[in-house]
């Protein structure tokens, strides 16, 4: 059962925010650069929110490309959170190593080249404003 | 040196909480007093036992908090050069602390005050400077190197980019107040040579 979410109204919109930031990703030289780096199929796993509500990365072999739900194939890293802390973290106000170690996320796979990428959090929750506002999600802002 | 590593990054650890600070704090207070004495006197047992106090009381501040770029940094350098882990630490703590200033320096004036600088008067951003001074001014009083470059430690951009990449994945460096990029490690490491 699904349960009541703090920013998100159904476990569609977390799905939609977050593939519109890596979109947004992909077209940023420094961190596309960094996800390349990565090398490694990446699953967003929040369906404790709804079994939909997950997505996919894959950024192996100097591509990146991302998608909604599990990936077809096994993934080398699964990161298992609540989509309101994934908002949290997208934000830059949650940080994943603590969040790690507190088990608010857990992590099956090496997660060691994503976690190398926490410092770009910043730029990250930069461009997740923007596109939380080209979305019309302006009022889930984390102030 | 790496008792009082453990003390300071575990009181600006992102992880700090107030149990900790105390141990941190007073690790910090019996490390600046008892350390000269204890390497100046070494039967002074009761020198030599308050480090050992200390030692404790400054692995449990950090068993809560984790520690920071200095232990990521001297693991890095350990692993590669084989420098003595406290040895890495002493090097390299004032230098990631002067990065983290900024971060947050009303920790680091507590940090100050634990290392007996006088802080009485002076603003927050001076006192919080004055912790880094404390630990170099402590170095100096027991007679220990303050560069990378009496161990070996190139600065050539290949050996640099070894200690970046293993320092960058470290899990310590995760818990440091400021997020550290790879071009702050290389900035550290170069300031350390």
């Amino acid at each position: 059962m699904e349960g009541v979410m703090e920013y998100w109204k159904d476990q569609y919109e977390p799905i939609t925010a977050f593939l519109a930031l890596f979109e947004k990703a992909k077209a940023d030289p420094e961190l596309s650069e960094g996800l390349k780096k990565v090398n490694q199929l990446i699953w967003f796993d929040y369906t404790e929110d709804g079994p939909e509500c997950s997505f996919h990365v894959d950024c192996r072999n100097g591509n990146i490309s991302s998608a909604k739900g599990k990936p077809s194939e096994e993934p080398d890293l699964t990161m298992s959170l609540s989509a309101d802390d994934a908002h949290r973290s997208w934000s830059n106000k949650l940080n994943p190593v603590m969040a790690i170690t507190r088990k608010k996320i857990r992590v099956k796979g090496s997660a060691t080249g994503l976690l190398k990428l926490a410092p770009k959090l910043k730029k990250v929750a930069v461009i997740y404003e923007q596109a939380l506002n080209e979305l019309n999600f302006s009022d889930k802002i984390i102030k | 040196m790496d008792a009082l590593t453990h003390a300071i990054e575990g009181i600006t650890s992102i992880g700090a909480e107030p149990i900790s600070d105390a141990l941190g704090l007073h690790a910090i207070r019996l490390i600046s007093t008892f350390l000269p004495v204890a390497v100046q006197q070494p039967d002074n047992i009761e020198a030599r036992g308050n480090m050992l106090i200390a030692a404790t009381m400054a692995a449990m501040c950090f068993c809560n908090t984790m520690t920071g770029a200095a232990h990521a940094t001297a693991h890095a350098l350990g692993a590669i050069y084989g420098i003595p882990h406290g040895m890495a630490n002493a090097i390299m703590l004032p230098l990631v602390m002067e990065f983290n200033l900024e971060e947050n320096p009303e920790r680091y004036v507590m940090i100050a005050d634990a290392l007996g600088m006088n802080v009485e008067g002076q603003s927050p951003s001076t006192s919080a400077s004055m912790a880094a001074q404390g630990v170099r001014e402590l170095k100096k009083l027991i007679g220990l190197s303050d560069t990378l470059k009496d161990f070996g430690v190139e600065s050539d951009q290949d050996s640099l980019t070894s200690l970046v990449e293993l320092a960058s994945g470290d899990g310590q460096i995760s818990y440091n107040p400021r997020y550290v990029e790879e071009s702050d490690l290389f900035e550290l490491f170069k300031q350390a040579i």
